[in-house]
């Protein structure tokens, strides 16, 4: 038995920390992407009680591919700072949707990682950066968890 | 014991291990390797924050290469230690799966988590070894040819804090197990050859149809009840009978005559 099956904690765990590095989001990005996220969170947190309710491939590759058209087009077919945020948050609910063995989780960690920078492409101030370094450790004790026993 | 520079080199002693000279290894610095585990996160980190030359970016690529960084010292340090040593193995059949042992020591009083150990492909995770514990791991191994079977590299890996690095030990031992050829049922397989020279050899195998037919004069180590007892009684020496039924149907197993054309089927 080389993969187990994820524990629900660690995903409501990392659910949790999607939700807070999103929040810093809010003002600066298009709503509509802060909305999208918020429904793949909180998607992935309803189907950790009936397995059934997580969508298979089929579905995430076209997800993913429409999701990331959306992006392109809403900001003019550019990749700025504002479009490459939106799009590494949609990256984040795809991954978290789509990881079912304990080996995906380290790819949402990372791109965790990759998301708590880009709030400071936007606005530098203290507050935020000692939110980021509470959510560092977050993530930290998150990796620390998930190694097999 | 040192290596010379061109053994240092070689890759076989990064993914094989050692040529095994011992059965029992203690891991140390010579025998654990490091390297990162697919996190390439970090660099994409760096490259975007000197792209957008922003500080905040800087600052949390850095912490996080730093605890990666950190992360090294303790993987190595849950490997290090460590002593291995094999265990006396079985003897098998061909196809079938056998059991690898090893015995694993924890040495310097400190815990270890999360150790990985493989052969050949198959894997089992040692959890939790508590300070100064011994513990015994089964691994199984396929043998593929008949013979003695020396199994592949033992590989004791962790990724232990983060994930980031995963630092492995090659461990090559000595050991071999006998693989015997695969049996195959006597049913259909063997022929039964009649030998002209040997009579009555395929005869009843009841051992109570005993049919008199002589006797000879008595051999030390022939059977007491079998002793002719009555040219005893008489004076006139000691005699064994002879009872024609006890010859069993003989078989004789000639390479040459079987049916089967290859070595191996042969061999079974």
């Amino acid at each position: 038995m080389n993969k187990p099956r994820l524990h629900t904690s660690i995903v409501y765990m990392l659910v949790g920390i999607a939700v807070l590095l999103s929040l810093p989001h809010i003002g600066t990005l298009n709503p509509l992407f802060i909305g999208i996220s918020f429904i793949l969170f909180s998607w992935c947190a309803i189907a950790q009680y009936r397995q059934r309710y997580f969508p298979n491939n089929w579905v995430l590759l076209p997800l993913t591919l429409g999701l990331t058209f959306l992006v392109l087009k809403l900001h003019g077919m550019s990749l700025g700072r504002e479009a490459s945020s939106c799009f590494f948050l949609m990256l984040l609910g795809l991954k978290l949707l789509e990881c079912r063995k304990n080996r995906d989780v380290l790819a949402v960690i990372f791109v965790s990682f990759f998301v708590l920078i880009t709030p400071f492409l936007f606005d530098q101030t203290i507050a935020l950066a000692l939110y980021g370094l509470f959510i560092f450790f977050l993530l930290l004790s998150v990796l620390s968890l998930i190694t097999p026993i | 014991m040192a290596l010379s520079l061109s053994q240092r080199f070689s890759i076989k002693r990064f993914t094989q291990g050692e040529v095994a000279r011992e059965s029992s290894v203690a891991l140390n610095h010579r025998r654990i390797f490091i390297l990162p585990n697919k996190a390439g996160i970090i660099l994409l980190m760096l490259v975007v924050s000197i792209n957008y030359s922003n500080s905040m970016g800087f600052v949390f690529t850095f912490l996080l290469a730093s605890a990666a960084q950190t992360s090294t010292y303790f993987s190595f340090r849950n490997l290090s230690g460590l002593t291995v040593s094999s265990l006396k193995t079985n003897p098998c059949y061909l196809g079938q799966t056998t059991h690898v042992s090893f015995n694993i020591h924890e040495t310097e009083g400190r815990e270890r988590w999360a150790i990985n150990a493989n052969i050949d492909g198959f894997s089992i995770q040692v959890s939790h070894l508590k300070p100064h514990e011994r513990r015994r791991i089964s691994l199984s191994v396929k043998p593929n040819q008949r013979g003695l079977y020396s199994p592949n590299t033992l590989t004791l890996s962790t990724t232990f804090p983060f994930s980031i690095f995963r630092a492995w030990s090659p461990l090559l031992f000595d050991q071999q197990i006998i693989v015997f050829p695969t049996p195959i049922s006597f049913n259909n397989a063997l022929p039964i050859l009649s030998n002209e020279q040997d009579e009555g050899s395929v005869t009843s195998q009841a051992v109570d149809a005993e049919e008199y037919a002589g006797f000879n004069p008595y051999q030390s180590g022939d059977h007491f009840r079998r002793v002719n007892w009555k040219a005893w009684g008489a004076g006139r020496g000691l005699f064994t009978n002879q009872f024609s039924a006890q010859q069993y149907a003989e078989t004789w197993v000639d390479w040459s005559e079987c049916s089967s054309p290859d070595v191996e089927s042969k061999l079974s």
